[in-house]
């Protein structure tokens, strides 16, 4: 749950991430750096990833079945955060990896 | 040559999208209930038991079983049948539907003493059935309800279609600014939640196929049902009572073995047929939170003997592919995070049906003056969106008011539902919306905060804190946007002024 919760989230930030309306907010002084042109491709990647960590769980049919509950979970507190607090889908990118660390070692 | 694909894909993408307004407008408000009513059905056990605050106690499936076959035994006569569902870490009675002296019962039987619970309530169940049968008789309320959620399916597939940009507007939202902030939130929870609400509509849609397209079954079965029933659960043993009187045998060692014999599974289900009489027949079925597809699978004693008669365990790929549908729907199988995540789909669509339906108006209205049929549709939106929940509501504050004694108690919170959500609707359709809103979001705020003080506040069940907790967050969540909308409009209206160019 730990990795495929953080892989969907750090691919959303990042597809939220290469709009231009989106990029100030959530990259602020990143947003020159050359990684943002490779966004949109990191973003479908780890999108296609999260959805491959299904099969790393015991029983897949439950896994999809919190995978497409975890989308609007995660996507909403991006949405949200980016409306009214910025720092929190910012906040959320560490948290993601940390996940995403912690689930690839449990 | 891409000009004129272009003008196809525009005019094709509008006729979707005016597909998708109309499916949606002609039984929006349906479809709201039938969301609203199901997102809280995720919960159905847990609202049972806030409403039956006095069950404190939680006694294992058997002993519970136990219990209360020894009162039906001693309170009931002539009963064709008791049809029982154990108590399980979610719910903490046992559910039981008999019949005596000719007439029908459905009760909560404590686990403990096997009596019926003082607080006569249908609970959660009123939300469950209320989804699909939306207080109609049968088969009207499923038919229509069936009807609904084909024109939802229609609405979202329109919807895809019509969507310019699909992905752009997953995370695209600008509040305070009339229609665009309308149509951006209707984007937001449709389009988030889309893999939720395909797969919610569609499995609803078949659990109801049975009904809605019959001529397989009729095709090979003509008017003989009973064949039917037999070919679909060959595992079942009918006997006809014989009319010599026989005390029940023991239950217990009966359901003891049928636990061994699910594998360690609990026993979710107990029938007992022709009971008090040589004929009695005890099925048992396992719980059904195993895996997604709950898999049919009984065994069935001799309830004079306790023998066992017939063990049955469902194979059949067909019925199985239809036990997972009906699974993810009803999403029995879920653990507390995916039931959590479940409630979320569900909110997110409700509100994805509500917002099309305010959307319809606002759109209209930054147009051109409302017709009189939208003003219409704006007072019954009014109505219809605030008064559903408000019916809600009022039966949660009904259960904790209405005297415990009372006859009939059950049906008199149900009724008392639906005379204040229909008193809402006519309040909705008699004031001006600009009253209406925030007149009965307050009530229904207030309602909230009422149902959660009536409450043992601070129970010592987690259920019952939880429940509390959720209604106060709402009700300060419409407090909160009923002093909102009051605020924008003390505030003084800006003047738009044409620039014009120099």
């Amino acid at each position: 749950m730990m990795l495929t919760a953080g892989l969907l989230y750090l691919s959303l930030f990042a597809l939220a991430a290469r709009m231009q309306r989106h990029r100030p907010l959530l990259l602020t002084t990143w947003q020159k750096r050359p990684f943002v042109a490779h966004l949109e491709l990191a973003g479908w990647t780890l999108f296609g990833l999260s959805l491959l960590s299904l099969c790393l769980w015991q029983d897949s049919g439950m896994a999809l079945v919190a995978w497409i509950g975890l989308l609007p979970l995660l996507g909403g507190i991006l949405l949200l955060g980016m409306t009214y607090r910025p720092a929190i889908p910012r906040a959320g990118v560490p948290i993601a990896g940390l996940l995403l660390v912690a689930g690839l070692l449990v | 040559m891409s000009g004129t694909s272009a003008m196809i894909r525009d005019g094709a993408r509008q006729a979707m999208a005016w597909l998708h307004g109309w499916t949606g407008l002609l039984l929006g408000h349906i479809l709201f209930i039938m969301c609203l009513a199901g997102t809280l059905s995720v919960f159905r056990p847990e609202i049972s038991r806030w409403m039956r605050p006095e069950v404190s106690g939680q006694s294992d499936p058997i002993r519970a079983i136990n219990a209360a076959t020894n009162w039906l035994s001693a309170n009931t006569t002539g009963s064709a049948g008791w049809y029982l569902a154990a108590p399980d870490g979610r719910s903490n009675v046992v559910e039981a539907t008999y019949d005596s002296g000719g007439a029908y019962f459905s009760r909560a039987l404590d686990p403990l003493s096997g009596a019926p619970v003082a607080r006569d309530t249908l609970g959660g169940e009123f939300f469950y059935r209320l989804h699909f049968e939306l207080e109609l008789p049968y088969p009207w309320g499923r038919l229509l309800a069936s009807l609904a959620a084909m024109l939802m399916l229609v609405a979202i597939i329109t919807g895809i279609i019509a969507h310019k940009r699909f992905f752009k507007d997953i995370f695209t939202f600008r509040p305070a600014k009339g229609q665009r902030s309308w149509l951006d939130g209707h984007n937001a929870l449709g389009v988030l939640s889309l893999p939720f609400h395909i797969m919610i509509t569609f499995t609803g849609l078949l659990t109801l196929a049975s009904l809605n397209m019959p001529w397989g079954m009729t095709a090979g079965y003509g008017e003989n049902l009973m064949a039917l029933y037999s070919d679909l659960t060959p595992g079942a043993v009918t006997k006809a009572p014989t009319g010599t009187k026989a005390p029940l045998a023991p239950i217990g060692p009966m359901l003891a073995q049928a636990q061994r014999h699910f594998a360690g599974a609990p026993v979710g289900r107990v029938y007992i047929f022709n009971p008090g009489d040589t004929g009695a027949v005890v099925t048992v079925y396992p719980v059904e939170t195993a895996s997604i597809g709950y898999l049919p699978a009984e065994i069935s004693f001799d309830g004079a003997t306790g023998t066992v008669l017939k063990a049955w365990t469902e194979q059949r790929p067909a019925i199985r592919t239809y036990q997972t549908i009906y699974g993810l729907h009803m999403a029995h199988f879920a653990p507390l995070l995916t039931r959590w995540l479940y409630f979320l789909g569900g909110a997110m669509l409700t509100l994805a049906v509500a917002s099309g339906m305010v959307l319809w108006i606002v759109k209209r209205r930054e147009r051109a003056p409302l017709s009189i049929g939208n003003r219409m549709l704006e007072r019954l939106n009014v109505g219809g969106l605030v008064g559903v929940p408000i019916g809600m509501v009022a039966f949660l504050v009904a259960n904790r008011l209405l005297p415990l004694g009372m006859t009939a108690r059950a049906e008199a919170e149900v009724s008392v539902a639906l005379w204040s959500a229909g008193a809402a609707l006519l309040l909705g359709l008699a004031l001006t919306p600009k009253l209406g809103w925030p007149l009965l979001l307050g009530l229904l705020s207030l309602l909230c905060v009422l149902a959660a003080f009536l409450a043992p506040i601070w129970a010592s069940d987690v259920m019952l804190v939880t429940g509390n907790a959720m209604l106060m967050a709402t009700a300060v969540a419409l407090g909160l946007l009923v002093w909102k909308h009051i605020r924008r409009r003390s505030a003084p209206t800006p003047v738009r002024r044409r620039v014009v160019p120099a």
